[in-house]
């Protein structure tokens, strides 16, 4: 040691090869890291593209079922329904004095098949294709105010930026969240809006019924798994917001303008 | 001039930091033993410098042995939570208390005449273990984003550079001071061990300028 030490130069130059070693491991550290980085980058993608192909899968494979149900609806009990209006219609005809109740039952027939015929056009896909979200929303509200068991308000922009294929699981996820109040909230009033911001589609679907609490939240059923599957299909975010008051649900994609 | 910068670089480095760390803001959590080992630097170097060139007094080996002491405190506290062994805390600080006092014993015991080689040494040995561990750290766990873009990765490195570069000159300066005193040959090492300083402090300033200020979080 004392050889060594005794000439500057040299422990110069043996810390400069020291700096050298230090400076091999620092690569090192950074390339080993940054492969790691992208190995865990494609791990992730990959995975978010398996679980969009099955989410996609998932809905085609619903909206098949829908699409079949609809042209079940129209083309066999739509014509059971037809006959049967039919045959009161030839047996009205017949009687002399046909009871009130038969007139009764042929007008609930005519309503009823008018109401399966606007459902089964809301389920087939071939005619949502045909029309845009706002078009074919607007349609569905009109038929589920004529019910008047809820009253529907829908304020939108002339137009919005979304592919036809993405509308159609926005129209879903809108249909879904009216059936929810339809069925659980006793909302009297929704209000619906759609607006577009910064390249950020808004919908928000508001009702003023019973809301739901946090234990119903997280054991969400069925139609709010399936909204939330829809919303991360289309790359967005959906949002619960609940009190004794009403329901509000957010939604919040991403839209790309052309 | 050139010459009186090399020399001062030991506390002039230091200060640009401190100035930047507190104009920016910077000074946050684990950050902030950085802060303070880089405050110490300037504080004692300054002073050692003031001390010979001010005063004309020749012997400031005192205040090594406290810059040495005190760095080794600092800095094992900030690489305390990143030491990757599978022992307990009190393991680890047991361990620490007693090179502490290890160290304590060899500066006492070390000359009050010339330059503390074997306590420095000691330091750096240990410093440079600990830099090592924290990039075992660094790999063994996975990575949620780069390197790059970890501030202490830089300080780090920049530890790790000044610490292992200068092993082979704090081992050998004592002796050095003693031989060749009247030759001022080994002046070149200190330049070196100050340039080696200063490039500790642009690694710790980059580190720095990765630390998210409170007004940039999002």
């Amino acid at each position: 040691m004392r050889y060594i030490t005794e000439d500057p130069f040299i422990i110069l130059l043996l810390s400069v090869f020291l700096i050298l070693i230090i400076s091999f491991i620092i690569v090192f550290i950074i390339f080993y890291q940054k492969k790691q980085v992208t190995h865990l980058y494609e791990i992730k993608t990959m995975q978010q593209d398996f679980e969009n192909n099955l989410l996609q899968s998932r809905i085609e494979t619903q909206d098949e079922t829908m699409n079949q149900l609809g042209k079940e609806l129209h083309d066999n009990i739509g014509q059971l329904l037809n006959s049967a209006k039919l045959l009161i219609g030839i047996t009205q005809r017949k009687l002399i004095d046909a009871p009130d109740t038969l007139t009764i039952a042929n007008e609930t027939l005519g309503t009823a098949i008018t109401e399966m015929r606007s459902l089964s056009k809301s389920l087939n896909k071939e005619w949502l294709q045909q029309f845009n979200f706002i078009e074919n929303l607007e349609t569905e509200i009109k038929r589920i105010n004529a019910s008047e068991s809820l009253k529907i308000l829908f304020s939108h922009e002339e137009y919005f930026s979304l592919k036809t294929d993405e509308q159609i699981i926005l129209f879903r996820i809108v249909q879904e969240a009216l059936q929810n109040c339809i069925k659980h909230s006793g909302a009297k009033n929704v209000i619906i809006t759609l607006k577009e911001q910064d390249e950020l589609l808004f919908v928000t679907i508001a009702d003023d019924g019973i809301g739901f609490n946090e234990s119903e939240k997280l054991n969400s059923g069925v139609g709010v798994i399936n909204m939330r599957h829809r919303t991360k299909l289309l790359g967005g975010t959906i949002n619960f917001q609940s009190s004794n008051q009403g329901t509000n649900i957010i939604i919040q994609l991403p839209v790309k303008k052309d | 001039m050139f010459n009186e910068i090399i020399k001062n670089l030991d506390f002039i480095s230091p200060f640009i930091v401190l100035l930047y760390a507190i104009i920016f803001r910077k000074i946050k959590g684990d950050s902030r033993y950085i802060f303070y080992y880089v405050l110490m630097q300037a504080i004692l170097n300054f002073t050692a410098s003031i001390i010979v060139d001010v005063f004309f007094k020749t012997n400031n080996i005192w205040l090594y042995q406290l810059n040495c002491f005190l760095s080794f405190v600092i800095l094992f506290s900030f690489f305390k939570k990143f030491i990757f062994f599978r022992v307990s805390n009190l393991a680890i600080n047991i361990f620490a208390a007693v090179f502490m006092c290890f160290l304590a014993i060899i500066i006492f015991f070390e000359s009050q005449n010339a330059f503390n080689s074997l306590s420095y040494t000691t330091v750096s040995i240990a410093i440079t273990f600990l830099c090592l561990n924290y990039y075992w750290f660094l790999i063994s766990k996975m990575p949620t984003e780069s390197i790059l873009k970890n501030p202490f990765f830089f300080i780090v490195t920049g530890l790790l550079i000044y610490y292992s570069s200068n092993i082979l000159v704090f081992a050998s300066y004592r002796f050095l001071t003693i031989e060749h005193v009247q030759t001022k040959s080994f002046w070149i090492l200190w330049k070196f061990h100050n340039f080696m300083l200063t490039l500790m402090c642009i690694f710790i300033l980059k580190g720095f300028t990765c630390v998210t200020s409170p007004k940039t979080r999002s």
